[in-house]
């Protein structure tokens, strides 16, 4: 082949890609519909009983609350394969029209909130990650609707991507769309409050948690783990303490009796968290910080006695170079030197919290000691200064010795780690989705908001720390926004009382952190790092 | 046809089946039949012809031939199918979707050096089929 040739051949190749490109482009990004299309819809306790769509007359008088969806923007969808269906709908944003035979039926982004389809769509298995909407849900309801067969429907039917805006009958609520620049310190605790009410009202009377609900239904989704029961008790813990509401200090008192009686068992000589043969210490290390806050706060100093024990348990879990063994078998009556993400950070931050009602040195220095592992040995490879991960307890631990031990390469660790996810960090109006202050680095999946609080809890600890150090006024402010940016988004996100038409019961889940803007799944930990976070910014933040 | 190049062009296919292995077999998060397929196909035509130029075969440049245009039409077809996804993606999402679009062009760029540059260099040291048994110049 000739140059002349190859050359002729790319540039064609090229010339007809590029316009490809730009109709793909205009045909998916849509245009607005040639005339009004108001879809209105009455929902009685998060059920749809009306609906109807202009022209065709509103829906008749019914008891529920009025939602009217308007379609601001229509564009083609690629039905098939499923995988390409399932991303071609902004979460939250986008529904489907089908045509059939001169009928339309419409899912609207309420239809797929209800029935919680955005964000559990398709499967990768080996990232742990589902993506796009349910593509099952769709057809199925617009088949229902168009009174047509599933596989009549995707043979014949056109299909529309419609992207639409609400306005619902109801009261808004509160601290809707809040801004960073807007945030104030009394909404920061009351919706810290909020989130703490939440779990207590979903608390048994023998101490466990409605651990995960499906919000929409208000319906358990079961299981159960002690570190996460043991973190929601350490902020039970503090929101008892900062309310003075003694509903939630019962509630803290009661999860912190379950976890002392029901789940600490011998680990060879010492006493360990667990139920299973083989036990991991992140149990240990968040039961033992919720026990050193009952006792700082003065709910109940008798679990002193507990802080020592477990303690004493993580010591022995350590290796001569800072590093924690995270398994102990209990048979075998000996650690297992294996490592799992967080439970460094969780037991070195627990041995930190230790020394303060211990007053043991050992604590200290097997904290310090940790601590110089997790930002050295721990993240030295080959461009560990332009990656980091996700663990968020490193800055806690950093921030909970500065007084005590101070560590600068830990803390300049944290000022570069944050610095890294404010490259990630939305600002207004860069995503589709009510995202300014989230993490993310691609379209297909929503923000999740829990690492948005556990960055949080770990940025009000770096700011902190770097506030005693008298550390860079710039990265100060730096943080200041990150954070404010980050909260307001949590208050925002915040289910509460007012437009709440797609739950069964709102008052129920009232208070409670989704998992994010479209995933209403609600585990107990949600609330307990953006609670946790809250707090702690309104205890160490500048007025 | 030069025994540098015969080496050269057999070494760098040998460098691209195994490449493509490893960022289609072990670097992609999910299986699917289409692209396990086409990989399957680039991977053996890649080896075959790689250690038959190499061993310096007399069949060699006609099958180096028939997989340089093959996986050039499927780097092609990558590429192609990349940019239209990346375009549809920013359509649909705006200007978060210009994040995802950046990674997909940066996964055809990855792409670009093993699956069209060089079977493209390599037709035209080998000549077109129609002209087999006169290679182009090395």
């Amino acid at each position: 082949m000739t140059p002349r040739a190859l050359a002729i051949v790319l540039t064609v190749y090229t010339a007809f890609l590029a316009v490809a490109c730009v109709l793909v482009h205009a045909s998916a990004r849509g245009r607005p519909p040639a005339s009004e299309v108001t879809i209105t819809s009455v929902w009685k306790d998060g059920v749809l009983v009306a609906r109807s769509a202009t022209p065709d007359p509103l829906p008749l008088a019914t008891a529920g609350t009025v939602v009217r969806e308007t379609i601001v923007r229509e564009g083609s969808i690629l039905s098939a394969p499923d995988i390409a269906f399932a991303i071609s709908l902004v979460p939250g944003r986008d529904g489907v029209r089908a045509t059939l035979d001169g009928r339309t039926a419409y899912v609207t982004p309420d239809d797929l909130l209800a029935r919680q389809s955005y964000d559990h769509g398709a499967s990768i298995a080996d990232l742990g990650l589902t993506v796009g909407v349910r593509v099952d849900d769709v057809i199925g309801l617009l088949a229902e609707r168009l009174g047509a067969s599933v596989p009549e429907l995707r043979a014949r039917a056109e299909l529309t991507r419609i992207r639409t805006e609400r306005i619902v009958d109801a009261e808004p609520p509160p601290h809707e769309g809040v801004t960073a620049d807007a945030l104030t310190p009394a909404m920061v605790k009351e919706a810290a409050i909020a989130a703490a009410r939440y779990l207590a009202r979903g608390q048994n009377v023998d101490g466990h948690f409605r651990y995960f609900v499906d919000a929409p239904k208000n319906k358990d989704l079961g299981g159960y783990d002690w570190p996460r029961h043991a973190g929601a008790t350490y902020f039970l813990t503090q929101a008892a303490h900062a309310s003075g509401e003694p509903e939630l200090g019962i509630a803290a008192l009661r999860a912190a009796w379950l976890l002392r009686d029901k789940a600490m068992v011998t680990c060879g000589d010492e006493r360990c968290v667990g139920d299973d043969d083989q036990v991991e210490i992140g149990s240990a290390s968040l039961a033992l910080i919720a026990f050193v806050e009952l006792v700082r706060t003065g709910l109940d100093p008798s679990f002193s006695q507990n802080v020592a024990e477990l303690a004493r348990f993580l010591r022995s879990q350590q290796r001569p170079d800072g590093e924690l063994r995270h398994l102990y078998d209990r048979s075998a009556r000996h650690a297992v030197d294996v490592q799992y993400l967080y439970f460094s950070g969780e037991a070195a931050l627990a041995l930190s919290r230790a020394h303060l009602v211990t007053h043991d040195a050992a604590d200290l220095t097997a904290s310090s000691r940790a601590l110089s592992y997790l930002v050295g040995p721990a993240w030295s490879f080959f461009g560990s200064r332009y990656y980091f991960g996700e663990e968020h307890w490193t800055c806690q631990v950093m921030d909970d010795l500065w007084e005590r031990a101070p560590d600068p390469s830990a803390l300049d660790f944290c000022v570069r780690w944050h610095a890294y996810g404010r490259r990630m960090q939305y600002g207004p109006g860069e995503t589709p989705f009510d995202a300014a202050g989230a993490f993310g680095v691609g379209p297909i999946v929503t923000p999740r908001l829990t690492p948005v609080a556990s960055r949080c809890e770990a940025g009000v600890a770096t700011r902190h720390a770097l506030a005693l150090a008298h550390g860079s006024e710039a990265e100060l402010a730096a943080l200041d926004r990150q954070l404010r940016s980050s909260l307001a988004l949590l208050v925002r996100q915040q289910l509460r009382p007012g437009a709440a038409h797609l739950f069964a019961d709102p008052q129920a889940v009232a208070g409670a952190m989704p998992g994010s803007e479209v995933d209403w799944q609600l585990r107990i930990d949600y609330a307990q790092h953006a609670g946790s976070a809250m707090l702690r910014w309104l205890e160490t933040a500048p007025p | 046809m030069s025994v540098r190049g015969r080496l050269a062009f057999g070494f760098l296919d040998l460098v691209a089946a195994c490449l493509v292995a490893i960022g289609v077999f072990r670097g992609l998060p999910a299986r699917a039949g289409a692209i396990d397929g086409c990989a399957a196909v680039v991977i053996l035509l890649l080896t075959v012809s790689g250690v038959g130029l190499m061993l310096g075969r007399a069949w060699a440049p006609r099958v180096a031939r028939a997989t340089s245009v093959i996986v050039l039409a499927l780097g092609l077809a990558l590429v192609a199918t990349l940019a239209i996804t990346a375009s549809y993606l920013a359509g649909i999402y705006g200007p978060v979707g210009k994040g995802g679009a950046v990674i997909l062009v940066l996964v055809a760029a990855l792409g670009l050096p093993y699956l069209v540059a060089l079977p493209a260099t390599q037709l035209l040291w080998l000549g077109w089929p129609g002209r087999a048994g006169r290679p182009g110049r090395p």
